[in-house]
């Protein structure tokens, strides 16, 4: 009898196997059906929508012809409407007549389902409804989710009836027998889509019957063909168990095998290994087995009809459990039996004749060791029949008389010689190799069963001969009819131009042959530029390599030297230069393989260390990347990478690429043809450092260094190799007036790409904010921008105007300026209390101009110091409080912020004049530093938190007829008396 | 046959029963023409602990007196003796300095020994000794967190090597889950509830000295522990072996580039049927995840690179500060806690307590100037929605637009390091492909952290240098920033962007 014959009468089938429910829908053996989703805000939970599911007629009774009956014939089923605005959980609730107790053991859920709308395969999923049966817990009303139960595969939209098991276990008491405790499932939800319905268009309708929940994990049936009872794509999961390999013996004949099996408990190598074998003659297989306690099943559908008959069809075994490492008996192929391709199943398995392994809960063939291998054998004839179907030539048999093959016999499993000959103005393109028993071109490879009809191989032009000829291997000559097929390609000549290299040089060399200017290459339809290898001339260097009509163009450039540049006026916007080392220590470039980012380095020829290996690549004269134009636009400079088409600029030591058009500060000449370049940002003061070659750091082959490092002492020259034009007579020119509080402070002129934005204005101070025009630059343009500050304080017009105070400190020491008690020095100290005037100061001006730092000691009394201290690092020059009446020639008391990048909001503070003397600490003391601008002379500032209208009385206030005066409690006090707040006029007042 | 009807027809009721079935293709009214939810999506507690993003872990217990990481069980109480008051206010606190925004107490690890007098064993802390052993670590967690405006929850673990009960069928119904109850009760408003995935082994059990195993895929009881839980404090998400929230699968703090909210491990899985986002379990010291003496601290500069792996790829980070023998977080922890909440605030803009919202990172897309290729027809899906700081408004592009971009523009250009984006995770988490060009003439655009802009998620911070080692860097000074929705499992939806 057949494995997957089907009996209507279900439940008899399977009533040995412990049946906890059965729902066939033909009587009221349920309770009540609806929908259900998981998803707390599904429509359905809301009310929003009510949901489609009700028992219907079934829609389908057909017979399958796998299984020679029809899959469900009963009369009646559940539909659910599978709605796309419900979730990925939506689907059928069941509520059973009779709970049933959840076990540790796993348990099984059998589902009949027609899902043919089911527009992706996907997994189904059964969620259990119920609730703990002990009394603490009668709270709950059977309606928590207890487990979900997914399909162990995809189950596939499919026209008809199919099998779905889904498992399930839960807690429960195990070792007394408690009835009283546990956990009862009282609905079950069958999910028919686990995926998201999100981008459906339409509503489907999915149908279910003979829910049975039983802890058989076996399909009742299976249209499969070629059926297993596991997921095909399974992984092995025992070491000490599994099948390696297959293999099979003809009498008389060489094993032959198939091996690497053990990765997955099936293997489907149908489509890649072939079994010979002969009617009527003897065959003996065998497995390759790790482990033992197992048995060998080899079966062979000899009548194709997608099923292994498990007792007709089994054509040897080793026995049932214990003997797998038995030989199996040998097998006669019955005489009759047509030549052609079937299919043969290995299975090793404990105990069990069923094609599809054993599916008994408590020994599977995915727990026992088992495992299950398809392959095909091939019976065939004592010859196959040789044809061969070619385009613009034939192939004949390689025996010197160009024997045609025409239904040509050669025999089975032996080598062949073949010779091609292509037509006039054809040379070979290799050919396939099509073997089996039906190798018409219009038959598809693979028949209704998923069986080759026939084997396919390519063989590659260049695995045939020189002279035309390839021997065919014999694993080859198989099946019963061979078709060697394919097509010629047509002969391609080109004639080599050789463009640029001295009379009589320049050459290329292609398929092992060499040719010079003229000569003729033969070439398939595919050839291209990239077939040749140009051969090399010295002094020049290959530009290029073309493919063009029947031509293919070799250009050789001679590698032009240039001059070096020996003053800045020899300079021309319509050259390009390399910049490069005095000693060797590299050329500027980009260096993609190091970095995008920043400036980099090749040709680096001294010695030592180099940041990256690709330092020392030698320079490419026609490089463009290689390449630099040092633009000249009335006072400013600009350096503009040739293959980049990108300008420098520089953020903090590096050199980055930008597209932005950054003038560079200046290029210093040095004289006898050496030069340092500075880049830097907007209107930074001059410095002493310099672009200078680190050929030892990577990415940034470039850093800013002294001038007196020999990597900053540059060569320019020319590259004659390269040709540009002067990029700023394609630009365009944007003016920009700055205003700031009515005021013009100034205006440039930036050029820019026609359709780029406003570009960033390049003179503005620090701390300073705008706004440009949104639209994009079309033509020249005059533009007035209104700056505003933006510095992290509030600064004022005048003193009068002084509305915020502000504890200002260096930010590496974290300490704050603080006025001594003499009214003057300044020293660090913590940070000062709100009410203690000695440590707050206020600012007065703008970015533009500078700012006087008023302290609150006295009015009138600003940061003052003596003039010029750049000559003095570190030194003893402290500023100091002093009024701003009584500042003299060799004093300064204005100063001048720029951004720290040292701290949020971090700033300098330098005398007006004199940008290099930075303020900083030395000795407590507030002092200079000169050496650079780093956190050490970062300032922050913190607003002070003050009352309001709390003002100062001095002494001379104090003289006149303010002796008035009330504490904060009212009292009326005299105001000589003490120190303190009080209230004078009406308004708080302190009094030192 | 006839008759065989009128019996089907007797059998089953008229409104069960129909002999054909119709699709009645119900819709529900959609006026503000809103996205359908890509499924899965998360429930209401699974946003709210999203939305927590960053917080501590405070292993604490027998094992700080026994310098263990995992007690046999068979350590006698008096060995919990802390010598000093223990002080989860300080621990609170320290953490709320780092921008975390809760804690989750270990109040019973493997040793079994509880850090607050339950009925259900004599092991725990009333039988400490010292002066400071009845301090009920549970109750005053969670008081602090209250007083501090802190999310809280506990650790309790399943696997309980002291446990007579443990591996018996009485073990869950008469230890565990009323455990799990008495922890519910202080604080309906708790937030997660960790449950280690070591299940098993060998152990002290009352005496029995052997091991133990079970099948904790049900042993737990699981499905009716989250209902019994979610009755008292509905809003607690049971982490691990609870299933509301999946182990991002390393301790290390890291996420994958592409990680899902579905699935497990670090990637998770874009196939998965329920929502399981990640979480990163990572310790902040070098030493164990209990305190051990010596042990150092890791600098606040690797802790922000764990930040970005684990916060900005679409995971939580829970980073452990272990309280000392005294009962406190040791001074170094706390000072880094403070230099971490400091880097945060100052490149991430995150809330820190006592920190001035004056000296967060700059947001610059609020000032830009932002475009986008689609919008969805609506009203509601529009630019706005993308910096109103409500999480819940988003943009969105019509349902058949899947590839998209959103450029912002800014007439001055900022030096940008980070860009934050974030999806609306209640409509699930949809797309799957992203990249990020930024531009500094309008004209020439280059492609910025190429191969690590997959999938968005609930948040994704992406140091635009694509280093989360060296993220601050020199920054890139944009004109403009131009994001493209290359892929997407249904049309895209963001609800947020920032650009620090």
């Amino acid at each position: 009898m057949k494995k997957y014959l089907f009996s209507a009468l279900m439940v008899t089938a399977l009533s040995a196997n412990a049946q906890v429910a059965n729902i066939s829908f033909e009587t009221q053996d349920f309770k009540s059906v609806s929908v259900y989703d998981n998803w707390v805000n599904s429509p359905f939970r809301k009310g929003i929508l009510h949901g489609n599911a009700k028992v219907v007629d079934n829609p389908d009774t057909n017979v399958d012809a796998t299984i020679g009956k029809a899959p469900n014939p009963t009369a009646k089923v559940v539909a659910v409407e599978r709605s796309k605005y419900g979730s990925n959980t939506f689907g059928v609730r069941i509520d059973l007549n009779e709970p049933f107790r959840l076990t540790k053991d796993l348990q099984y859920i059998h589902i009949m389902a027609l899902l043919k709308d089911k527009p992706v395969d996907s997994k189904m999923m059964v969620i259990g409804l119920g609730k703990r049966v002990e009394d603490e817990w009668s709270w709950q009303d059977g309606t928590d989710e207890q487990f979900w139960a997914l399909s162990t595969g995809n189950v596939n939209a499919q026209s008809g009836w199919q099998d779905v098991v889904c498992s399930f276990k839960g807690f429960s008491y195990t070792k007394v027998a408690k009835p009283n405790n546990g956990i009862d499932i009282y609905s079950l939800v069958i999910v028919p889509d686990v995926s998201s319905p999100t981008t459906e268009t339409e509503n489907w309708a999915a149908y279910f019957d003979e829910i049975v929940v039983d802890n058989d994990p076996a399909k009742r049936f299976s249209t499969d063909k070629y059926a297993i009872s596991f997921d095909k794509d399974a992984l092995v999961t025992r070491t000490d168990r599994h099948l390696d390999g297959i293999g099979l013996t003809e009498t008389g004949g060489s094993l032959q095998s198939v091996s690497g099996l053990n990765k997955f408990f099936y293997n489907d190598v149908t489509k890649t290994a072939l079994f010979s074998a002969t009617a009527g003659k003897k065959i003996t297989p065998k497995v390759n087995y790790t482990g033992s306690h197992m048995g060998a099943y080899v079966y062979t559908d000899w009548n194709n009809n997608g099923v292994f008959e498990a007792e007709s069809e089994m054509i040897a075994t080793t026995g049932p459990g214990n003997t797998v490492k038995n030989a199996m008996a040998a097998f006669t192929v019955p005489a009759a039996t047509q030549p052609g391709f079937y299919r043969m199943r290995y299975k090793v398995d404990w105990s069990s004749t069923d094609p599809a392994g054993n599916s008994s809960p408590n020994n599977l063939i995915t727990n026992n060791g088992g495992g299950i291998t398809d392959v095909m054998l091939d019976i065939h004839e004592a010859n196959i029949i040789v044809n061969q179907s070619q385009l613009n030539g034939n192939i004949y048999l390689n025996d010197g008389n160009y024997t045609v093959l025409s239904d040509y016999s050669h025999p089975y499993g032996t080598t062949m010689s073949v010779k091609i000959v292509p037509a006039e103005g054809f040379i070979q393109n290799g050919f396939t190799i099509r073997y089996g028993y039906d190798v018409d071109m219009n038959t598809p490879q693979t028949d209704d069963n998923g069986n080759p009809n026939y084997i396919e191989v390519v063989v590659p032009a260049t695995a045939i001969s020189a002279d035309n000829t390839y021997d065919i291997p014999a694993e080859y000559m198989r099946g019963g009819k061979i078709m060697l097929c394919g097509d010629m390609q047509s002969v391609n000549e080109f004639t080599l131009v050789i463009i640029g290299a001295p009379e009589g040089q320049g050459s290329v060399k292609y398929a092992g042959r060499t040719y010079t200017n003229g000569q003729v290459i033969e070439a398939s339809q595919f050839f291209s530029a990239d077939d040749v290898e140009v051969n090399p001339v010295e002094g020049y260097a290959v530009k290029s390599k073309v493919l063009s009509d029947k031509n293919i163009i070799v250009t050789y450039a001679e590698i032009k030297t240039g001059d070096r540049v020996t003053a800045l006026s020899q300079l021309s916007n319509s050259k390009a230069y390399y910049i490069h080392s005095t000693n060797g220590e590299g050329y500027f470039c980009y260096n993609p393989g190091v970095t995008t980012q920043y400036v980099s380095l090749r040709g680096v020829t001294k010695s030592g260390t180099v940041g990256n290996s690709s330092y020392r690549d030698a320079i490419d004269p026609f490089d463009e990347n290689n390449s630099w134009q040092i633009l000249k636009d009335g006072e400013k400079y600009y350096l503009y990478n040739v293959g980049q088409k990108k300008y420098v600029t520089r953020s903090g030591r590096d050199y980055l690429f930008t597209d932005d058009m950054v003038a560079l500060d200046g290029i210093r000449d040095g004289g006898n043809g050496v030069f340092a370049i500075h880049a830097g940002g907007n209107m930074s003061e001059t410095s002493t450092y310099y672009a200078c070659i680190v050929m030892d750091t990577a990415p940034q082959g470039v850093r800013n260094w002294t001038y007196s490092d020999h990597g900053s002492t540059l060569w320019f020259t020319e590259n004659p190799n390269i040709e540009v034009e002067d990029i700023l007579n394609s630009f365009l020119n944007v003016t920009y007036n700055y205003y700031f509080n009515g005021e013009k402070k100034g205006s440039e002129t930036i050029k820019t790409k026609q359709g780029n934005f406003f570009p960033e204005p390049t003179m503005l101070p620090d701390f300073t904010a705008y706004t440009l025009p949104t639209e994009n630059v079309t033509e020249d343009v005059t533009k007035d921008i209104e700056i505003t500050p933006a510095t992290p304080f509030v600064a004022t017009d005048d003193e009068e105007s002084i509305t915020n105070w502000y504890n200002i400190a260096i930010k590496n020491t974290s300490s704050y300026w603080t006025v001594g008690s003499d009214g003057k020095t300044i020293s660090m100290t913590t940070k000062p209390t709100d009410t203690n005037d000695n440590g707050k100061w206020a600012f007065v001006g703008n970015p533009f101009d500078g700012y006087y730092i008023f302290s609150a000691v006295q009015k009138g009394a600003v940061l003052t110091s003596a003039i010029d201290v750049s000559t003095n690092t570190g030194g003893n020059t402290h500023p100091f409080v002093q009024q701003l009446s009584k500042k003299t020639s060799s004093q300064v008391n204005h100063w001048i912020v720029s951004k720290s990048s040292h701290a949020t909001d971090g700033f300098f503070m330098a005398q007006d004049g004199y940008p290099s003397s930075k303020l900083n600490v030395r000795d407590g003391k507030l002092a200079y530093w000169t050496g650079g601008a780093d956190a050490g002379s970062t300032i922050t500032v913190t607003e002070v938190s003050v009352p309001t209208g709390i003002s100062d009385i001095d002494s001379d206030n104090n003289s006149t007829n303010k002796t008035d005066c009330y504490d904060l409690n009212g009292r009326k006090q005299k105001l000589s008396q003490s120190k303190g707040i009080f209230i004078v006029d009406g308004k708080k007042c302190y009094k030192k | 046959m006839k008759i065989k009807a009128l019996l089907v027809s007797m059998l089953l009721p008229a409104a069960v029963y129909s002999q054909t079935f119709t699709l009645e293709n119900e819709a529900p009214a959609n006026p503000d023409n809103e996205p359908l939810p890509c499924h899965p999506v998360p429930s209401d507690r699974q946003v709210k602990w999203n939305e927590t993003e960053f917080y501590a872990f405070f292993h604490y217990g027998m094992n700080t007196f026994t310098n263990m990481e995992w007690g046999y069980g068979d350590e006698n109480e008096s060995k919990y003796a802390p010598l000093g008051k223990p002080d989860p206010e300080q621990w609170v606190t320290s953490v709320k300095a780092a921008g975390m925004k809760g804690g989750i107490a270990v109040v019973k690890h493997h040793d079994g020994f509880c850090l607050w007098p339950t009925a259900t064993t004599t092991h725990n802390l009333t039988k400490g000794a010292g002066q400071y052993h009845n301090v009920n670590i549970a109750e005053e967690f969670a008081k602090a967190s209250k007083k501090h405006g802190m999310k809280y929850g506990f650790y309790v673990s399943p696997w309980d090597r002291n446990s007579a009960y443990y591996g018996t069928d009485d073990y869950v119904t008469k230890v565990f889950i009323p455990q799990c109850e008495e922890l519910a009760a202080y604080g309906s408003d708790q937030f997660e509830m960790w449950f280690d995935g070591a299940n098993g082994g060998d152990g002290y059990y009352g005496g029995a000295r052997t091991t133990r195993s079970v099948d904790a895929s049900i042993y737990y009881d699981i499905p009716n522990l989250r209902a019994k839980v979610h009755r008292i404090a509905p809003d607690c998400v049971m982490w691990g072996v609870g299933d509301e929230a999946r182990w991002i699968g390393n301790e290390q703090g890291y996420s994958a580039n592409t990680c899902w909210a579905m699935g497990n491990a670090e990637t998770g899985d874009i196939n998965g049927w329920y929502w399981h986002p990640g979480e990163s379990d990572a310790k902040a010291t070098n030493s164990g995840w209990f305190w051990h003496s010596g042990e150092g601290i890791k600098s606040a500069a690797r802790l922000f690179q764990m930040y970005l792996e684990t916060v900005g790829r679409n995971a939580t980070l829970i980073l452990n500060c272990p309280p000392d023998n005294y009962g406190v977080l040791p001074t170094q922890t706390v000072n880094t806690l403070n230099e971490l909440g400091t880097m945060l605030h100052e490149r991430l803009a995150v809330p820190v307590y006592e920190l001035d919202e004056s000296t967060a990172a700059t947001d610059y897309a609020k000032n830009a100037q932002i475009t986008v290729s689609d919008e969805r027809i609506g009203g509601k899906y529009g630019i706005a929605n993308l910096t109103d700081g409500d999480r819940k408004t988003y943009w969105a592009t019509n349902d058949n637009t899947i590839e998209a971009s959103i450029t912002l523009t800014w007439s001055a250009a900022p030096t940008v390091r980070y860009l934050v984006l974030q999806e609306p995770i209640e409509l699930g988490q949809r797309i799957k492909d992203f990249k990020i060009e930024y531009t500094q003439n309008g004209t020439d655009w280059q492609e910025l952290a190429k191969d690590i802009t997959t999938t968005i998620g609930y948040k994704r911070i992406i140091p635009l240098n694509g280093s989360t080692e060296n993220s601050y860097g020199n920054g890139y000074k944009v004109r403009a920033m131009r994001i493209t929705v290359l892929d997407s499992r249904a049309c895209p939806l963001i609800s947020n962007i920032n650009v620090y």
